[in-house]
């Protein structure tokens, strides 16, 4: 394996915050603007193929893009004032497919957010978004279920203080789930469905690597194989 | 995040290959092999705190770092069956030097490493090895003795006599005397993050943080009886260190962003006070007190701004990852398989 000098490059006239390849290698976007513009380019070339930007008033920067699974569509989370705002683009004719804009986030203060996760469910047509903010030193986890396609919003689930997620979260088939810590050498897997308004179940429990080095910082499976994860601390990475 | 150095981290979608960015420099790309994971290269890219993203099948890498995007082909790519079978290690802990008072001697070792080398700077040799046993968190060393700061304990040892033979062996069993760090954090749910040994080696201060919450707390001990004197509430620093009077201790965090500076008051009382470690980069070592530096395309200057040398790419790191002291200018990036020590002052 070796590399090949860089083959294109691009600049953009402000920070680029946030790369993304689509799940079929066609496209890549690029987040930049302060959160607010994502370009679609080539990925051999890096030429731009689309431009999208978020409505005004979305409040970037804490905020996450990601192509569906078949990379039909762009989809964007964030907030909108005191609303979580779910934007998609549909990326073959370049129009906005739905802007979805919900309330449920109590408490919030815009500065006081952490950073929003967000995975597409299998079929590409619902997404999930884990949304934490913190008010009085206290954080609060809510995932919320939106409906892409019909441009709806499907349920949410405030997590308790038994389900803190660890990081953030990624789909098996059509549900969610994601990772909290139950002590210093287990992890817990939780599963949300992406169809049904259920408290999280528990579907697996990992021993967390001993002789680590450092903090457990995130647990997540490997893209490939999703019966193995990938254990990440603060100095040392295990699979 | 950045995770102890470990900034960003990419996977191709079968695993076989997986980038990341370490310390907001150098990008390392790991190949899967049936022993787990071997470093097949490193990329450094033009603009610091770059991140990586590998496509989906691995076959591209995009780095982005500031307003520029590069794209970066792989060549040579196979695919097979992920035989993902061991853990893959990376090591992200810098290495920590202390120098004796008349630089006649530098002690150094990996941080959460367990051997110690005292070097003899006037004729660059290592002078004593020494397995301590334990995860090495600070080290000193004086006219007489090394005193090294484990998990919950200081233990020292003598130094050999200047007419002994070069590169002593010791261990455990050679030390002179241990004391035992009390009224650390109870329970088994956190650990070391780092410690600092006060310039009249009359303190150690020792910072542990809590897994999963990564809540971090200091305390201050007394180096002859181990009694915790002071403690500290929740701090983001990880790494302390006493300032050269002994009065403050400041809290480093990572690359030296998260900074705490607390102030030793009268009482044993541990005010915090703010303070940027950029103005105290002297004091920190991370700065020449006599007017050396390292320029932004790596030239080191001596005190009248003559080109001394300039750094090779793998001798580049951040400021905080060096130590200034005197003629001396310590290299203690993680990346280095061991420390590197420059005498600026040999004249050629």
């Amino acid at each position: 394996m070796s590399w090949d000098t860089s083959t294109a490059a691009t600049t953009r006239s402000s920070t680029i915050h946030q790369v993304i390849w689509s799940p079929c290698n066609r496209f890549i976007a690029i987040v930049w603007d302060g959160g607010r513009t994502a370009d679609i380019l080539d990925p051999v070339t890096l030429q731009q193929l689309q431009t999208h930007q978020l409505p005004e008033g979305a409040y970037p920067p804490s905020n996450v893009f990601i192509f569906s699974p078949d990379s039909h569509i762009l989809t964007y989370s964030g907030l909108y004032g005191n609303e979580l705002l779910v934007v998609s683009w549909d990326l073959q004719t370049g129009g906005t497919i739905s802007t979805i804009r919900h309330q449920g986030l109590d408490g919030q203060h815009p500065n006081s957010r952490v950073p929003t996760s967000i995975t597409y469910s299998a079929s590409g047509k619902v997404v999930g978004v884990l949304h934490s903010w913190s008010l009085e030193s206290t954080v609060t986890h809510k995932i919320f279920i939106f409906d892409v396609v019909s441009g709806v919003h499907v349920h949410s689930q405030l997590l308790d203080s038994n389900h803190q997620p660890l990081h953030g979260i990624w789909t098996q088939g059509e549900s969610l789930l994601f990772a909290t810590i139950f002590d210093a050498t287990t992890t817990i897997i939780w599963e949300v469905r992406f169809t049904s308004n259920t408290t999280p179940v528990e579907v697996k429990r990992l021993s967390i690597p001993i002789h680590s080095v450092g903090y457990l910082a995130y647990v997540q499976p490997i893209p490939a194989n999703p019966s193995q994860f990938l254990f990440v601390f603060s100095g040392e990475v295990q699979i | 995040m950045g995770t102890g150095g470990l900034d960003t981290m990419t996977f191709s979608s079968d695993g076989h290959f997986f980038a990341c960015s370490i310390n907001g420099s150098d990008i390392y790309l790991w190949k899967e092999s049936p022993t787990g994971y071997i470093l097949q290269e490193i990329i450094i890219p033009s603009t610091p705190h770059s991140k990586p993203l590998l496509s989906l099948n691995g076959q591209s890498v995009v780095v982005f770092g500031g307003q520029k995007v590069w794209l970066q082909q792989t060549k040579g790519f196979t695919t097979g069956p992920s035989r993902i079978s061991t853990r893959a290690t990376l090591h992200t802990e810098d290495f920590l030097v202390n120098f004796s008072p008349d630089l006649a001697l530098a002690v150094v070792a990996r941080k959460r490493d367990t051997t110690v080398m005292v070097l003899d700077l006037n004729f660059g040799v290592p002078w004593l090895t020494i397995d301590v046993d334990m995860k090495v968190y600070c080290l000193q060393v004086t006219k007489h003795t090394v005193l090294v700061v484990g998990d919950s304990n200081v233990i020292a040892w003598k130094l050999p006599t200047s007419d002994c033979i070069p590169n002593v062996m010791m261990s455990l069993k050679d030390s002179s005397w241990t004391t035992n760090l009390h009224d650390l954090l109870p329970g088994e749910d956190h650990f070391v993050r780092g410690a600092s040994i006060s310039p009249d080696s009359c303190y150690v201060a020792i910072v542990q943080t809590f897994y999963g919450t990564g809540a971090t707390f200091m305390s201050v001990h007394s180096m002859f009886t181990g009694v915790g004197l002071m403690r500290s509430g929740f701090g983001l620093g990880r790494t302390p260190w006493f300032s050269p009077d002994g009065c403050n201790i400041w809290c480093i965090g990572f690359n030296g962003h998260i900074h705490n500076k607390y102030t030793l008051g009268a009482g044993h009382g541990l005010r915090n006070v703010y303070g940027d470690p950029r103005h105290a980069a002297e004091e920190l070592l991370w700065a020449s007190s006599c007017g050396y530096q390292v320029t932004g395309d790596w030239w080191v200057l001596d005190p009248d701004g003559k080109r001394l040398l300039m750094l090779p790419p793998p001798w580049r790191s951040y400021d905080v990852q060096r130590a200034w002291k005197g003629r001396f200018l310590v290299l203690l990036h993680c990346e280095l398989l061991e420390p590197v020590i420059l005498d600026l002052g040999v004249k050629q």
